[in-house]
């Protein structure tokens, strides 16, 4: 796999999962370990990986609807070995330590949990009519 | 080349305590071992606690993920999965040398320096009478090795409700670790409704762990790094290495590394004990006279089946069906992370349902820290973003259960060599292991208690993780102890019956395996064995 394709979906998988761009460290550490891990993408995957790269807004839900029929996918596991490398650079540990909230934050928690069901929803359809 | 008196073969738990017990007494021992060392990672690790390293290091993501992203394991969970860069080593050169091939049956078995000893979860345990009656050791001779052990090693612990299952009867211990808030917690409400889990059955107490917490013969006391699964800097953790490491400046002691053991052939007047050089990878042949197997009990069921040459032999098998069950304490969501904290087990729940020590299932309970946010992620079904932000929130509140459930004999679960001329031995290991619908039934009825207590004790299972057959990483029960002179059994005392100076040091005599942490009585049966060779003489 090319050395520009995999940054980019570093950069792409990096924004999605944080917000943020990644350093130069983590675009290296991405494209090294998906050369070093390399899993041949299943005809599902062919058909998704393209098209989450031209719908960036698609992100979110594709990785819910996966979440919920294919967890162990393809798109799945580069998304896991980005997060893992992000959790690892030192400048991103206050998005992954745990840390002091009131009990208000329980409403967070509910809205992400459902907002995360709805999208796994809306993946399932998604993803049928995709690929 | 002079013959020395004994080899004992692995620098295990098992081959530690054995060769330090002969070495003791005088005898010349020479100890072969592959002992991998890979010092790549843990070398890099600063002397910090967990939470400042993350803050600060540059180069963390080296020893937290690796260099390669080895330490990122994705798909089902698997044996071994909680192992990190730093000690990947252990599994290193396995594949090559001990090829095992089985369908239902996933252990983990190690060539490193310390064998699975470096990645020992330091519980220790002194089984009870009756349970060593079913294991087929004698009561008297194992409590004072039990004593003998403890010296060694250094333990904490304390006299709680789990002492009767962990110190047992113990006297020489250091004071427990500090628990951190989430054990806390649970263990005060157990102490309020103690009665109540005492009638069920259940009872919750500290572990006894091999960690000091006091400064013992040039080792540290326990710092609270949370760095456990990463780091044996301070060697407050036992760990066997430490031990061959102190033998190696014994004159009447000789490490010889790189060497697999093969098989052996006993002479009338001396063992030849045949090893592949792992380095050249050719033969090599060592001379003694006599010699003690201790290279974990799949190791050892090689080296005997393959000396004695006889086909078609199917060994029995025991190893404790084991199960995961992540729990969340909602009293502790949204606590702020705590800067000194343990990665060991800080609280043990044992079901004795009887009420009389035997057949108790044992479950370790952890938090969860510094295994990072990425790894407990993965088990939730959801998408990465959202998860991260509700795992995070629930992550001071996660209790991992590790429960271990007794284990019996059965003809479905054995294990026998199979030819493979792809592998350097040419040969494999095959394992069949299946339990019984009355063991899966059993077992099914224990976890929802276990699932149903933690409940009243404010943890809820989130679910349950079923890592496969294997998993718990005790094996044994492969030459039962037997007083019949039979062939692939051993005789009370550690001795391979059908040979006149081959004993075996691990647990490949033991009958029955309770599901209490096994590692403490292989090392005291280890160290009773060589003293059985040392008298025979």
């Amino acid at each position: 796999m090319r050395n520009s394709l995999l940054e980019q979906e570093a950069e792409l998988f990096s924004r999605y999962l944080l917000n943020r761009s990644p350093d130069k460290l983590a675009v290296e550490l991405y494209s090294r370990a998906i050369k070093q891990t390399s899993a041949s993408l299943t005809p599902q995957d062919q058909k998704l990986l393209p098209f989450l790269k031209n719908n960036t807004w698609s992100m979110g839900i594709i990785d819910s609807g996966l979440a919920f029929i294919n967890p162990h996918s393809e798109i799945r596991r580069r998304l896991y070995f980005m997060l893992s490398i992000l959790e690892s650079i030192p400048e991103n540990h206050d998005l992954f330590l745990p840390k002091k909230r009131n009990q208000l934050y329980l409403i967070v928690v509910v809205y992400h949990g459902t907002r995360a069901t709805i999208k796994a929803l809306l993946g399932s359809l998604l993803i049928k009519m995709i690929a | 080349m002079e013959i020395p008196d004994y080899i004992v073969v692995g620098s295990g738990c098992t081959g530690a305590m054995a060769a330090q017990t002969l070495v003791e007494a005088g005898a010349s021992v020479h100890m072969l071992d592959v002992g991998v060392v890979n010092d790549t990672y843990a070398s890099l690790i600063p002397d910090k606690d967990f939470i400042g390293i993350r803050k600060t290091e540059a180069e963390q993501y080296r020893y937290w993920i690796g260099n390669e992203a080895e330490g990122v394991s994705w798909g089902k969970v698997k044996t071994g999965e909680h192992l990190t860069p730093s000690r990947k080593h252990l599994l290193q050169q396995v594949d090559k040398y001990l090829p095992l091939t089985s369908t239902s049956f996933f252990p983990m078995e190690s060539l490193a320096y310390g064998g699975l000893g470096s990645g020992w979860g330091l519980g220790c345990c002194e089984f009870s009478k009756r349970e060593l009656d079913a294991i087929g050791l004698e009561d008297s001779s194992m409590k004072t090795a039990y004593t003998t052990i403890a010296k060694r090693i250094g333990i904490s612990g304390t006299q709680d409700d789990a002492a009767p299952f962990t110190l047992g009867g113990l006297t020489d211990y250091q004071p427990a670790p500090l628990m951190d808030r989430n054990h806390q917690l649970l263990l005060k409400k157990y102490t309020h409704h103690k009665n109540g889990f005492n009638k069920r059955g259940f009872f919750l107490g500290r572990p006894a762990l091999a960690l000091l917490t006091q400064d013992k013969d040039g080792r540290k006391k326990y710092a609270y790094q949370d760095m456990d699964f990463y780091s044996d800097k301070d060697e407050s953790a036992y760990r066997p290495w430490i031990t061959v490491n102190q033998l190696k400046r014994k004159g009447n002691f000789k490490y010889i590394g790189d060497r697999l053991v093969t098989e052996f052939l006993e002479h009338p007047d001396h063992i030849e004990v045949y090893c592949i050089n792992i380095i050249t990878d050719t033969t090599e042949v060592f001379k003694c006279k006599k010699l003690l197997l201790a290279s974990g009990v799949l190791g050892t069921a090689r080296i005997v089946l393959r000396s004695f040459k006889k086909e078609n032999v199917k060994l029995p098998l025991l190893c404790n069906p084991y199960t995961y069950i992540p729990c969340i304490q909602p009293r502790m969501i949204g606590k702020e992370a705590e800067q000194k904290k343990m990665g060991f087990a800080q609280l043990s729940l044992f079901y004795d349902e009887h009420h009389t020590n035997e057949d108790v299932v044992m479950a370790s309970i952890y938090s969860y820290q510094s295994l990072m946010l990425f790894r407990i992620i993965k088990e939730a079904p959801l998408n990465f973003v959202d998860a991260r932000i509700i795992m995070r929130y629930l992550m001071s509140g996660i209790l991992i259960m590790g429960i271990h459930h007794p284990e019996q004999r059965s003809p479905l679960k054995y294990l026998e060599m199979d030819r493979n001329e792809d592998s350097i031995t040419g040969d494999q290991l095959k394992v069949g292991y299946e339990l019984t619908e009355e063991e899966k039934k059993k077992k099914e009825e224990r976890e929802k208690k276990y699932i149903k207590v933690m409940r009243s004790l404010g943890a809820y299972a989130l679910k349950r993780i079923n890592p496969g057959y294997g998993s718990s990483i005790h094996y044994a029960g492969t030459l039962p102890f037997s007083k019949n002179n039979t062939s692939y059994t051993l005789n009370p005392q550690g001795k391979l019956n059908g040979t006149q100076n081959i004993y075996v040091a691990d647990g490949s005599g033991f009958n029955y395996l309770p599901a209490k942490g096994l590692t403490f009585s292989l090392m005291a049966n280890a160290h009773l064995t060589a003293l059985n060779a040392l008298k025979s003489e």
